[in-house]
């Protein structure tokens, strides 16, 4: 495939009982509007169906998107499942963050946190710049 | 001569042209203005009619004479802390502070009706106090005498969680004596919300339109001095529903529920004394205050001309003002403290009944103390500072604000049409229409925020750099880990400890009763009463109704049901 027409494909994700899906459904939409292939799982998703999820569709990145507190448990469990099976699949997460959460997530792989407010070419930027190097291994 | 003049022009080079304008010129609800407004936009405008004073039916200018210099608004905060007992003392610091309410804000686990045992919700649980039983309940309300406090349910926007705490509720008055007929308070009870914003989407319409009636039905006989309902536009608001829309959608949906309680045979007097909405301040502060009036003189209009409410008093319409959590950004924190400040004085100059204070942290983590006791002043700034408080409808008779109040109802109405006209909200709100409508009001919003048609200062206005945001201090939970673990042996022990044939009686005859059509509280009081859990009772009506046990369909029915 030329290099220019491949998508990113992406999982957008809403781990634990957190029920605000504006974000994580406006999410889908601007991302399908920067062209990339956008799944989303609905809510109340446990690590393992995310996994699972991101496996078969072999998808590029996942998003991860909670107002919960839990969503520092979730983002860990998530990065550290898909690495265990082997998977190169980046992980970015968004919603209400705590700052002590942040240096936690990093550690695990988990980035973007950027909060609201964050404009949407930040978001698009960043996922497109990790899914080129980690992934597609593009300079 | 003009060489100095220019030469000044010349050093200063900033173009303030863009910067010294407003941006958006239009309302919220898409109104082009005009520069100024006269008696020529309101010919058709008659006092008697369309206004009347203070007290009066339509009741435009508020329910009671003099408004506020007789009895001010109530003020409450939304409050959730880790475990009941934290709960409770937090709920003391801000009664000491002048809030009024006793307020009950379930947890993500409540809401969406599952169990602390429950797989998804592990790592959710114990951030609020999880009444999964009523004993749960009942160690936040103890040594209060219930008859003496006002309990606010807002089950954050899910139904059922309203039906069981209300439930939960009446458990604990019965069990300690107390005298329901005197209980105050009020729940939300309003499934239509839940099918326009989605937000508990999960449990089935029709069950939770069953509910509904059973839960006013009980409330109306039982409990006399709550509310039964409260039609809810808040969510509407957050979702991207302008005034007009969310005007249209909460007094058809008002009118829905008072038609429900008349075909169950109750007397429109009984549920019409006590008609409530909850509506979103918003940042446009003239369309809030006009959306207020306008509320008030469309119910009073639908409570005479539909249901022919003979007595006026029958026709006041409450309505509870909450200041929206979406406006607080996270740039700039402080802003925020303003922008609570002016959403709760439009509240107060369109006579809201009671008005629910935002805090400005909230874009940070859960509210601290800190944060709700400048919220809680805010409150005292208006009421005991300002002045605004002293006549009723000080900005009645303004010619923009009534030509504004008039266009809104006027609009309002033309959407209520609408809804009629497809075959009432009940109909669009299970086709689905309801939440497209929803969803393309908040496809807008995001829009207009995004493209800089809409302004948040700080946020797509003059952003400061990262660095040079302000540090907040977050609520800092108690340890977490511990919490999770004592509140899953606590649910252990409860499970195992009760008398399990009583528990399994009660449950099964809810299941039975479910699939008539007999008023299911009280049944649902028994279960509270035989120790079953809020999963458990929900599992057992939604077999009734055929769906699978679990809300989320991830475990199965427990095994001394079976």
């Amino acid at each position: 495939m030329d290099k220019s027409d491949r998508k990113i494909r992406v999982l957008v994700a809403k781990p634990g009982t957190d029920s605000h899906y504006r974000g994580a459904e406006l999410l889908c939409q601007i991302l399908r509007n920067a062209g990339m292939e956008v799944i989303y799982t609905g809510r109340y998703q446990t690590s393992d169906m995310i996994v699972n999820t991101a496996i078969a569709e072999d998808v590029d990145v996942v998003c991860l998107s909670s107002l919960a507190w839990s969503q520092e448990k979730y983002y860990i469990e998530v990065a550290n499942m898909l690495k265990d099976k082997g998977s190169d699949t980046c992980v970015v997460g968004g919603g209400i963050i705590s700052k002590k959460a942040i240096p936690k997530l990093k550690e695990a792989g988990v980035t973007g946190l950027y909060g609201p407010g964050t404009p949407n070419d930040v978001i698009i930027k960043h996922i497109t710049e990790r899914v080129k190097k980690e992934r597609w291994h593009e300079n | 001569m003009t060489t100095k003049g220019e030469k000044k022009k010349k050093e200063i080079s900033l173009d303030r042209t863009k910067k010294d304008q407003i941006t958006k010129k239009t309302t919220e609800s898409g109104f082009e203005l005009k520069p100024s407004y006269g008696p020529r936009d309101l010919q058709d405008f008659v006092y008697e009619r369309d206004s009347g004073n203070d007290g009066e039916y339509p009741y435009l200018r508020g329910l009671y004479p003099g408004m506020y210099r007789n009895i001010l608004w109530v003020s409450a905060q939304a409050l959730t802390r880790e475990t009941p007992e934290k709960s409770r003392m937090e709920q003391e610091v801000i009664w000491e502070h002048g809030a009024a309410t006793f307020y009950f804000s379930s947890g993500d686990v409540n809401r969406t009706g599952l169990d602390p045992d429950h797989p998804l919700a592990k790592y959710d649980i114990a951030y609020s106090p999880e009444n999964y039983s009523y004993k749960r309940m009942e160690r936040s309300l103890q040594g209060i005498k219930l008859e003496e406090g006002i309990y606010t349910f807002h089950g954050a926007s899910s139904q059922q969680d309203d039906v069981l705490c209300v439930a939960q509720l009446a458990t604990i008055a019965d069990l300690w004596g107390a005298d329901k007929t005197k209980i105050r308070g009020s729940c939300i009870n309003d499934p239509i919300d839940n099918m326009a914003t989605a937000f508990s989407i999960d449990f089935p319409f029709e069950i939770g339109m069953r509910l509904h009636g059973d839960l006013t039905e009980y409330i109306v006989r039982e409990m006399p001095t709550f509310s039964p309902f409260a039609a809810i536009a808040y969510d509407l608001w957050e979702a991207g529903c302008n005034s007009v829309q969310q005007l249209g959608i909460i007094l058809s949906t008002l009118t829905a529920y008072h038609q429900i309680a008349l075909d169950r045979g109750i007397p429109f007097e009984q549920v019409g004394r006590r008609a409530t909405i909850s509506m979103a301040s918003s940042m446009d502060f003239f369309e809030t205050v006009c959306r207020i009036r306008a509320a008030r003189r469309m119910w009073a209009r639908i409570a005479k001309e539909r249901f022919g409410a003979s007595d006026p008093k029958l026709c006041r319409l409450r309505i509870a003002i909450r200041t929206p959590g979406q406006t607080i950004t996270r740039q700039q924190p402080l802003n925020n403290i303003a922008r609570i400040g002016f959403q709760a004085l439009a509240a107060v100059l369109g006579g809201a009944s009671a008005v629910d204070y935002a805090r400005h942290d909230e874009a940070f983590c859960i509210p601290s103390e800190e944060s709700s006791m400048v919220s809680l002043a805010l409150n005292h700034i208006i009421a005991q500072e300002t002045g605004v408080g002293l006549t009723a409808d000080p900005l009645g008779g303004s010619y923009y604000v009534e030509w504004l109040t008039n266009k809104l109802e006027e609009e309002a109405n033309k959407l209520m049409k609408e809804i009629e006209d497809m075959g009432g909200i009940l109909k669009v709100a299970e086709s689905g229409w309801l939440r497209r409508l929803v969803n393309s009001a908040r496809d807008e919003r995001m829009l207009a925020l995004e493209k800089g048609e809409q302004i948040q200062v700080g946020v797509n206005y003059f952003r400061l750099p990262d660095e040079k945001e302000p540090e907040i201090v977050e609520y800092e939970f108690d340890d977490m880990d511990k919490l999770q673990a004592d509140l899953l042996e606590e649910v252990r022990q409860y499970k195992a400890n009760r008398d399990i044939q009583k528990t399994r009686q009660a449950l099964l005859t809810l299941r039975e009763k479910a699939k008539t059509k007999e008023n299911l509280m009280p049944y649902i009081v028994n279960c509270f009463k035989a120790d079953a859990t809020r999963s458990e009772i929900l599992g057992m009506i939604r077999e009734a109704y055929g769906y699978t046990y679990d809300t989320v369909d991830m475990i199965e029915r427990p095994e001394f049901l079976n």
